[in-house]
């Protein structure tokens, strides 16, 4: 376990040093609470720190205050070392937001138990973070394709829209629908179904930018939404994908299987006032359109076609 | 200058308690007397220039880390003379601060001599 030590008294910060090292400790170790508050606030932090009351500029009771006002993460275990040991002193110590204390002279068995229970406190703390992740995960992704789901692809598109209207930047929207998925599905099954979505899914990720957005909108439709402004490269970019996901068939279970996108496309420039039910309106429109005109292209949606916002 | 009754200055340290609490260690023990051999004199050096000066947070904060230094080999004569005169650093009692580092001063030669002793192994 990394740990922090701070203490201005040399013998004491090098005999602490020396335990926690002879038990396997990665230890780091500073004079005064100032470096101790930096290193706990940076990256890579020590997980625990033990840290002296008395000294000079911010104390140990100062660092306790500063972590837990900040509440960086993960959870940083804090133990004050003191030679106080008033009632009080213990009082506003563990107020102050240390997790426990040791009255020096300190002794090993001692020291060793209450690291202990910091570990397992800390241990109990990542299994937390690490279920609330998981959770966060999955309230956010489809479980078929690993992409983000609906709720998710439309909350990031309505964030997306805001902040390029801030940045007067623009958002391009690709709503795509792949070709004749029910006769797959029809044909071959619901399992073989779910591998062209699995497989689709991981050629739309393929052919974004990292700091792009891909969804499950629907059954067998993805919503993308591109960080661009240019008109002309919104097309490119939608016959880039649309390549991608037919360029090859797909190998199933059932041999391998060709698919087609058929996309609407637009740029939020072209519909500034618009809500983001609007343009998902619009988009779909546009969409429709690539289906009608023979399927396998994108149409892009230029001027407003009506579409009412649900 | 008035210093206390000398009888108490010796600290019988206690070579085996000190080791438990060094897990053991006698080659830590050694560099722990040289850390405190080096860094004592300096202590005392700071304590007598803020007393002079009249820096009683100085003054407060060295004997802090005397008596934190000093309980590190269960030195309990220079512990309580460090805490004494910490204490009168605090109230701003520049008297008894006075009688307290000169009798903290005769105790920590005597911890030092001990300490000397100590760390080559000789029996206590």
């Amino acid at each position: 376990m990394r740990i922090l030590i701070a203490d201005d008294e040399l013998v004491s910060r090098r005999k602490l040093r020396a335990v926690l090292a002879k038990w396997g400790h990665d230890v780091v170790s500073v004079e005064d609470g100032s470096a101790a508050l930096e290193l706990l606030k940076g990256p890579n932090a020590p997980r625990i720190g033990l840290l002296d009351w008395v000294m000079p500029g911010k104390n140990g009771v100062d660092v306790c205050r500063a972590i837990r006002s900040d509440r960086p993460e993960p959870y940083t275990y804090m133990l004050l070392l003191t030679a106080k040991d008033a009632k009080e002193n213990i009082v506003e110590g563990l107020e102050s937001g240390a997790d426990d204390y040791l009255i020096k002279p300190w002794d090993p068995d001692e020291l060793k138990a209450r690291l202990r229970t910091g570990q397992r406190i800390l241990q109990l703390e990542d299994r937390l973070v690490e279920a609330r992740e998981t959770m966060r995960f999955k309230a956010t992704h489809d479980h078929l394709t690993f992409l983000l789901n609906r709720g998710a692809i439309v909350d990031l598109l309505e964030r997306e829209l805001v902040r390029t209207v801030r940045e007067k930047g623009c958002t391009i929207v690709i709503l795509g629908d792949l070709d004749r998925f029910k006769s797959i599905n029809d044909t071959h099954g619901h399992l073989v179904g779910d591998e062209v979505l699995r497989e689709t899914a991981r050629r739309l990720l393929g052919s974004v930018r990292s700091y792009d957005f891909v969804g499950r909108y629907g059954g067998e439709e993805f919503l993308l939404v591109l960080n661009n402004c240019d008109t002309a490269q919104a097309l490119l970019r939608a016959e880039e994908i649309r390549k991608a996901v037919a360029e090859s068939p797909i190998q199933t279970a059932r041999g391998p299987i060709s698919v087609t996108l058929s996309m609407g496309v637009l740029s939020s420039r072209d519909w500034i006032q618009h809500s983001s039910g609007e343009i998902l309106c619009e988009v779909d429109a546009a969409l429709y359109r690539a289906k009608a005109s023979g399927r396998n292209r994108s149409e892009f949606a230029r001027a407003n076609a009506g579409c009412e916002a649900s | 200058m008035m210093v206390r009754s000398l009888s108490q200055h010796n600290e019988n340290l206690n070579r085996a308690l000190i080791l438990e609490r060094l897990e053991g260690d006698s080659e830590l023990l050694t560099e722990l007397v040289e850390l405190f051999l080096g860094q004592a004199p300096q202590l005392i050096g700071a304590m007598r220039k803020a007393l002079q000066q009249g820096d009683m947070e100085v003054l407060a904060r060295s004997a802090h880390s005397m008596k934190g230094a000093a309980s590190n080999f269960i030195a309990h004569g220079t512990v309580s003379a460090a805490s004494r005169l910490e204490d009168d650093a605090k109230r701003k009692d520049v008297e008894s601060a006075k009688v307290e580092l000169a009798t903290l001063e005769v105790v920590v030669e005597r911890l030092l001599t001990e300490l000397a002793n100590l760390s080559q192994g000789s029996p206590q």
